[in-house]
């Protein structure tokens, strides 16, 4: 059933799922240069992958269904004093674009700012709703 | 284009042709007691979700925000709704 308070429900789980987004790029600029990871290699760029959770007939909320990472070629630098370059001296530099992060992050944070501009245009509409009983 | 007077709805008071009354399921004041039950969740709800942000155990600043403004505006609409509910009282109080 919906109420007065379905659609904040569903701003509520599109701004969780930017926060997640946030997080993930903030994952990629903080290891834009590491060149070890557990599964051997340097670090490989991450994306969110969304996915919509539909709980009423027509109404559906936003939920992360995974976090995926971008297999693209990271950049070879030559620098054989690093401790990880190969025979070459050639160092495999992760695959993470500031630029493109960036842009990304202010993505997000529009979007997150939209679901809070929701919620406030809810909020005015609950508001003017009671108005009319005064 | 032919206007079919059925097409439009009768204004009339009471139960309508083809509509059977039924009695009201629950009374107002189980509604009204109901209404009092969530809002009061609601208040549980945000001050817990308040009390762990401020604590530092949760950092879900949105989701304490809209908890916070879902137990004020359930709040506004309860006393609205009371307001009025005393309002009529008043009124029938007043019927001599």
């Amino acid at each position: 059933m919906t109420d007065l308070f379905t659609a904040m429900d569903i701003s509520a789980s599109g701004m969780r799922a930017q926060r997640t987004r946030m997080d993930v790029i903030s994952s990629n600029i903080a290891n834009a240069h590491t060149t070890r990871t557990d599964a051997g290699g340097p670090y490989q760029r991450r994306d969110v992958v969304f996915r919509e959770n539909s709980f009423e007939s027509q109404l559906s909320s936003v939920e992360v269904e995974s976090i995926v990472s971008d297999p693209a070629p990271g950049k070879r630098m030559h620098d054989p004093s690093h401790p990880d370059a190969d025979e070459q001296g050639y160092v495999t530099l992760p695959n993470v674009n500031l630029m493109e992060e960036m842009v990304n992050m202010i993505g997000a944070s529009r979007a997150f700012e939209a679901n809070t501009t929701a919620v406030k245009a809810q909020k005015d509409m609950a508001a003017k709703a009671l108005a009319i009983g005064r | 284009m032919r206007i079919d007077p059925s097409d439009f709805p009768r204004l009339s008071i009471g139960p309508q042709a083809g509509q059977t009354s039924k009695p009201p399921t629950e009374s107002f004041i189980d509604t009204l007691k109901e209404a009092i039950q969530s809002t009061n969740t609601r208040i549980k709800e945000s001050e817990r979700m308040g009390v762990e942000l401020a604590q530092g155990r949760s950092g879900n600043i949105h989701e304490t925000m809209i908890a916070m403004q879902k137990a004020g505006i359930s709040t506004q609409l309860l006393v609205a709704v009371t307001n009025k509910l005393i309002e009529g009282y008043n009124q029938l109080m007043q019927l001599r």
